[in-house]
């Protein structure tokens, strides 16, 4: 592998900004579009060119853990984008989700706007109180700020409870049907299609701020603050835009997560949503968007996957058997942490190290790195 | 008036519970610089490991609290080999993680063990309801406010008299001096854990004998965070006086604005002292190089 790659150093930083920079990677490119063109065929019709899946070939997940899986995607980039890229600890991403699903509710009941609408308002909602949210951090940083975002959580579900039960009752939020003009959004697929549109917009966007010279300002803001300010960076100004965008992303997709679920209550929105988010970025590998996708996309199909192997495993096998029958979830939970605990010990760079670590090692093959 | 009194002491009763939790908090926080996120789970793993030990042994309650205190010290020297040791000198992040990792290990092992429901533990303490000039005073509160005074008095005793409590209390100050003193900060950092997870069970059993065991136990024990904050994050009696200070205050925002609000305002306080003074009651401000 080393002779194949021996002479692709960049030479242009044009090279470097462009998206396809060496026509393997456009083929790489075309190759991933294709994979998601087949998904909706392959996990949701389970048929694919008259071959049929099975569920166990297919571990158990269905289009829609898919979706939700996207859904987390889109939540882990954008936290990743907050606390990775511009280093503010925040654990204000449920409060978030719940901003995106009450103006939802009241978009959706109140005032009946399209659906794209919805997601827009609840966006723009979901910044100016991200503007709120960080003004504490301002003044606090690190594990105090993650603390105070703490208290801002529990505030904005007892806010959410209070909405609940004032305007729908004790069985949650309701939400109606979805539709972007003419084409509504009545399958798995269609939602797919939307989700995986959003992911690669934002994953471009994200892509796009970070090597502009906002996204340079965040770095140095995350980097030395003092530096940063010494620099010309505003950092007040920088720490604000990052809550205010990352919180408009977190808001659209917790409307659009109201509306793919149908029914939200204060029970959705748990201290284990936020702390699984954060595992989704650390796990992924801090500060990069590849990461918290696989982060995530792990973190949200692992327990599907697991439940399927425990049916595999006879409920006779002593000690686990009929455990692992009753509690696939806790056992899934038990194991994400463990992996949770071996990556922080040999790789704290997450998933995304160990890929850059992979990728080093075969194209140095059969040299050493 | 009454109510007031009422409310106060068990807001007392909670808070010195809380108390105990957010000092085995602080104490490991001062030692190792370990944010434990775990210390909530801890305390109900405590709860379970008493109701393990009745249900195991078959003994009586008096019997199972030494031996689920024996346990968590195993438990506690099991998570510094394990878990914190291996981790020394990572970022604050990894840190964090490891703790969130950590408390979904205990909370997933607690329900495959025991299951989701909840357990009652036989009634040991005497309930009975005084009646002191019109106010109505539970004996079940009086007696956790002894349990832990005692408990905190006699660990405030350790630190201050015993040659350990002594190197603790060096370790908590200084790590890099107390280590060219001689003191050996490996067998203090376990040692701090260790007190961590003793002090969280006995939060734990306490607080059981309150309540129920069940796994929300644990939203209780998150509590101990503001709790630590409220006195100083790194002040150990701050942490006893801000526990007692949040016990108080969500009793009383239970009694007078009804349940589901003491969380939020528990909160808030948090938010308000974080923004107003990080430093907490009893803290002191530090000087942090740029």
């Amino acid at each position: 592998m080393a002779f194949l790659n021996g002479g692709h150093r960049l030479t242009r930083y044009s090279q470097q900004r462009a998206l396809v920079g060496r026509p393997a990677q456009a083929v790489g490119l075309l190759l991933a579009l294709l994979a998601l063109l087949a998904v909706p065929r392959v996990f949701g019709d389970r048929l694919l060119f008259g071959y049929v899946f099975t569920d166990q070939q297919l571990l158990g997940i269905g289009l829609a853990q898919i979706n939700v899986a996207l859904i987390a995607v889109i939540g882990a980039m954008s936290l990743n984008f907050l606390v990775g890229n511009t280093g503010l600890i925040s654990t204000g991403h449920a409060a978030f989700f719940c901003v995106g699903a009450v103006v939802a509710g009241y978009c959706h009941t109140e005032l009946q706007l399209p659906f794209p609408l919805i997601l827009l308002t609840a966006g723009v909602v979901g910044a100016i109180v991200g503007v709120l949210v960080g003004l504490p951090s301002l003044r606090l940083s690190g594990l105090y700020l993650m603390l105070a975002t703490l208290a801002l959580h529990f505030i904005a579900i007892y806010l959410f409870q209070r909405y609940q039960l004032e305007f729908f009752g004790p069985g949650g939020v309701t939400y109606g049907q979805a539709s972007i003009g003419p084409w509504i959004l009545n399958s798995d697929a269609r939602w797919f299609a939307l989700l995986v549109t959003c992911v690669i917009l934002l994953a471009l966007g994200i892509r796009g701020l970070m090597s502009s010279r906002h996204g340079r300002a965040f770095i140095a803001v995350r980097d030395h603050e003092v530096a940063a300010s010494s620099m010309g960076v505003n950092v007040s100004m920088a720490k604000l835009k990052a809550f205010s965008a990352s919180s408009f992303v977190v808001s659209a997709v917790g409307a659009a997560f109201a509306f793919y679920i149908g029914i939200i209550t204060d029970e959705s929105f748990t201290l284990a949503f936020v702390l699984g988010y954060f595992a989704m970025i650390i796990m992924g590998g801090i500060g990069s968007a590849s990461g918290a996708i696989m982060g995530a996309l792990v973190w949200t199909l692992a327990p599907h996957v697991l439940r399927t192997v425990s049916l595999q495993v006879d409920p006779g096998t002593p000690l686990i058997g009929d455990r692992l029958a009753t509690y696939p979830s806790q056992f899934a939970s038990l194991l994400l942490g463990v992996l949770i605990i071996a990556l922080m010990r040999f790789k704290p760079e997450g998933l995304n190290g160990l890929l850059t670590s992979l990728r080093r090692v075969v194209s140095a093959w059969p040299y050493r790195d | 008036m009454t109510q007031f009194v009422q409310l106060l002491v068990s807001g007392l009763a909670v808070g010195s519970i809380l108390g105990i939790v957010a000092l085995g908090f602080v104490l490991m926080f001062k030692s190792t610089d370990v944010f434990n996120f775990a210390q909530g789970d801890m305390v109900m793993v405590g709860a379970y490991l008493c109701l393990g030990s009745l249900t195991v042994l078959d003994v009586s309650i008096w019997v199972a609290m030494p031996v689920a205190l024996l346990l968590a010290v195993v438990l506690g020297l099991v998570i510094y080999r394990f878990l914190l040791r291996p981790m020394v000198g990572s970022p604050l992040l990894t840190m964090i993680m490891v703790t969130i990792a950590l408390s979904l290990m205990l909370q997933a092992i607690v329900v495959i063990i025991w299951g989701p429901q909840t357990y009652t533990f036989p009634s040991t303490l005497p309930l009975k309801v005084l009646d002191i000039g019109g106010v109505r005073v539970s004996t079940v509160d009086l007696t956790i406010i002894a349990v832990a005074a005692l408990a905190i008095t006699a660990f405030g005793a350790f630190f201050r008299f015993t040659r350990l409590g002594l190197h603790m209390r060096a370790i908590a100050e200084n790590p890099e001096a107390a280590a060219v003193c001689g003191i050996n900060t490996n067998r203090m950092f376990a040692t701090a854990i260790v007190v961590a997870t003793v002090l969280a069970t006995i939060g734990g059993i306490l607080l059981a004998n309150l309540q129920i065991v069940s796994v929300g136990l644990t939203t209780i024990g998150l509590l101990a965070f503001p709790a630590a904050v409220l006195g100083g994050i790194r002040s150990i009696p701050g942490a006893v006086v801000g526990g007692v200070l949040i016990g108080v205050i969500g009793q009383l925002c239970s009694g007078y604005l009804g349940r589901g609000v003491s969380t939020p305002v528990t909160f808030g306080v948090l938010l308000l002292v974080l923004l107003l003074r990080p430093e907490g009651i009893l803290g002191r401000k530090t000087v942090a190089r740029v």
